[in-house]
């Protein structure tokens, strides 16, 4: 067999098998991603709050501590006595940096929170 | 070359030259309106690169088709072609990784457009090799009721312009996300 031919064919695995096979890993991490986020439905905060180093949070985050005694969740922190628009906007900006459903479904809970809160009140 | 092959490598170069400048194109929107960290603007960012170093390719390759082998040139037409989509699968990928984004759905389809692209140039690659024909010769051999060389020069224009509308939905939603409010 000529050896272009060997080439040839050689090339053509190589070239269908990794752009394929590069397509049903991304897939399939996805999916996994997707999955382990509704199992989990949480997020590791020290990770990631220091590496969002997004001003507003961390202080959301240390004004927890102050607080608390230690870490708390930015939804728990309202009942600490923190305004419900700023936990709101944090978690709106966490959802902006990590696309997390879970800090926006958070945000739009507070959001209602605060809407049934000034209906009370009026 | 004859007539037939020049008005298919011409009709699929003012396609090729319509699709580089729609990217563009949108590339300047998304930049000008689009976060620039953001799994679509990144998408277009290696798309837009990737059509325009094809084209450049293509057209260095197509004046010297004839002035080098061209045997040669045929294994490097494809090859080359393939190494770029292959390349910017790869790019789309570390990006978003570098810049701690998750491959949106606008990735995916571009990811898996450009597997397909792959797929349509070592489709013909190989019975060029094989039987070491021209690719009017190519005519004759058939794969999914249509000619080789019509897949292949459909195939890759189809695929394009699809790719050229996503991108410009894309940055037509992006455009009225930003002035919505």
């Amino acid at each position: 067999m000529n050896i272009t031919y060997v080439f040839a064919i050689a090339v053509a695995v190589l070239f269908l098998a990794v752009p394929w096979y590069f397509v049903i890993l991304i897939r399939k991490n996805s999916n996994e991603d997707i999955n382990n986020r509704r199992e989990n439905n949480s997020f590791d905060f020290d990770d990631n709050i220091i590496s969002l180093n997004t001003s507003i949070i961390e202080s959301l985050m240390r004004e927890g501590i102050k607080l608390h005694g230690e870490r708390v969740e930015l939804d728990r922190l309202y009942l600490l006595g923190v305004e419900n628009k700023v936990i709101e906007k944090a978690e709106l900006l966490l959802y902006e940096k990590t696309k997390d459903f879970v800090f926006r479904a958070r945000a739009v809970g507070l959001i209602i929170d605060n809407y049934c809160d000034n209906k009370i009140k009026n | 070359m004859n007539e037939v092959t020049n008005t298919v490598i011409g009709v699929t170069t003012n396609i090729a030259v319509f699709v580089v400048y729609i990217n563009l194109g949108t590339f300047l929107i998304a930049a000008i309106v689009g976060d620039r960290k953001s799994s679509p603007f990144i998408t277009i960012l290696c798309l837009t690169l990737a059509n325009c170093i094809s084209s450049v390719t293509s057209g260095v390759m197509v004046d010297n088709f004839e002035v080098i082998n061209v045997q040669f040139m045929r294994h490097l037409w494809y090859i080359s072609l393939a190494s770029i989509n292959i390349i910017t699968m790869f790019s789309i990928y570390h990006l978003h990784v570098y810049y701690g984004q998750q491959l949106g759905r606008v990735s995916h389809i571009v990811i898996f457009s450009s597997a397909m692209l792959v797929t349509v140039q070592m489709i013909e690659y190989v019975p060029r090799i094989l039987f070491n024909v021209s690719s009017i010769e190519l005519n004759s051999l058939e794969i999914f009721g249509m000619s080789l060389s019509s897949l292949y020069s459909n195939g890759i224009t189809v695929i394009n312009l699809f790719l050229t509308v996503i991108t410009v939905l894309v940055v037509f939603f992006c455009v009225i996300k930003r002035y919505k409010v």
